[in-house]
């Protein structure tokens, strides 16, 4: 577990890298990535659903972003859009149209509403950040962040 | 109060509104939210403090008005064509508003580095290099083993190639994002059938894969969607599900030739 959760912090800082993020960030977004993709791994070893886990990762990744963001007066996607990258349903596009290759209509069908679902977690987890943050530190200059 | 303002000062708003058009085009340019941009050219308009500042940012172009009876009205109008996302330059334009609207800049000098920013991104020899450890280190990241991870790698030297490519011919994004995922996905079927290579093909070709993926169109949708700008948010989702789609296909088609190929 531990290699993958450095392949992590490798991939979404050269992700990072490719997206143009300056270099002075490059090191706060890979441990937000790393942490997210270590909350992942650790609920599923514990048995718990893959869209709670992919929901718990997203989360806590918004959470980095946002505290990042403010504390180093950056725009909050410099941190977001590569910590999101090792959640997004790679594996669930793959097994979608593998299957469907195959002719199996039921896998297809069963992997792109779980593809789906991954996404829209992904996207509830980040929504839900958002608005904790606007809600409650409308003091703070959040409009800029 | 002076009724009419002289010619200097006129040519100074019209300076406020291009350096704001500006900084709007950039960060459109570069993939920042919608909303984003709007409320970053607000802001700088409003350094006029007139009673009328407009600003409407659609996905595609950028809007503005100046209204004062003191002043001819200034419009202008942006259309903003190929995109390609760059954080780095939209950090970068929030530094120099930010400052501009705290006084720490004066007008002529937010104007004056904006319009000599040069994409400050990493050299381009880097940022290969970067693509080609990610398709790797997203396979680890899925749980690959390290021969996995490797033919990863490989397959990251198409994402190189598509970005040579991209800068010569200028295709369009859905077309070369099919031919590198079918790439992929055929050359690592093809790899798999070698005897004494023992890779799932289903990890390498996820793990590469995911540089294509839309993150970026998802992450902004969700943005613009939660800013209650509707318009903006179904277009970035509308962009996601096609990328998706796009990727999707060339995996297949990759998969299912490359499997009467190799048999």
């Amino acid at each position: 577990m531990l290699v993958q959760v450095i392949g992590a912090f490798a991939a979404v800082i050269a992700a990072s890298i490719t997206f143009g993020v300056p270099k002075r960030f490059l090191l706060y977004s890979g441990f937000t990535g790393a942490v997210s993709w270590l909350v992942y791994l650790l609920l599923l070893n514990n048995n718990l659903n893959e869209l709670i886990a992919v929901f718990a990762a997203t989360l806590v990744s918004a959470l980095l972003s946002h505290i990042f963001a403010r504390a180093l007066k950056a725009p909050v996607t410099v941190f977001q859009i590569p910590a999101i990258l090792p959640t997004v349903p790679g594996v669930g596009m793959y097994r979608t149209v593998y299957y469907m290759i195959i002719g199996d209509k039921e896998m297809t069908g069963y992997y792109f509403s779980k593809t789906l679902q991954i996404a829209g977690m992904i996207a509830i987890g980040i929504f839900i950040m958002d608005t904790v943050f606007r809600t409650f530190l409308r003091k703070e200059n959040w409009r800029r962040v | 109060m002076a009724a009419e303002w002289s010619e200097r000062q006129k040519q100074d708003y019209f300076l406020l509104a291009d350096t704001a058009v500006l900084a709007g085009e950039i960060m459109l340019k570069s993939g920042a939210e919608t909303h984003r941009v709007e409320d970053t050219i607000y802001r700088i308009l409003k350094l006029s403090n007139f009673e009328r500042c407009e600003v409407l940012v659609v996905t595609a172009g950028i809007m503005v008005t100046l209204e004062d009876w003191r002043i001819d009205t200034i419009s202008m109008l942006r259309r903003v064509g190929d995109k390609s996302t760059n954080l780095g330059n939209i950090t970068e334009v929030n530094d120099i508003s930010r400052k501009l609207c705290n006084g720490e800049l004066s007008l002529k000098q937010a104007f004056h580095l904006l319009k000599h920013m040069e994409s400050k991104s990493y050299m381009d020899l880097y940022v290969y290099a970067c693509m080609i450890i990610a398709a790797a280190g997203f396979t680890i990241l899925l749980g690959g083993t390290f021969s996995e991870s490797l033919f990863a790698a490989l397959n990251g030297i198409y994402l190189v190639l598509s970005m040579l490519f991209n800068k010569k011919f200028n295709i369009n994004v859905f077309v070369t994002n099919m031919a590198v995922s079918f790439l992929m996905a055929f050359t690592t079927r093809g790899f798999s059938v070698i005897p004494g290579v023992e890779i799932e093909i289903e990890r390498v070709v996820a793990g590469s894969v995911m540089m294509l993926l839309p993150g970026v169109a998802i992450t902004n949708a969700i943005r613009d969607t939660l800013h209650s700008d509707y318009m903006a948010g179904s277009a970035k989702i509308v962009e996601a599900f096609a990328i998706a789609a796009s990727v999707g296909v060339g995996i297949g088609a990759g998969l299912a030739i490359g499997a009467i190929v190799f048999g």
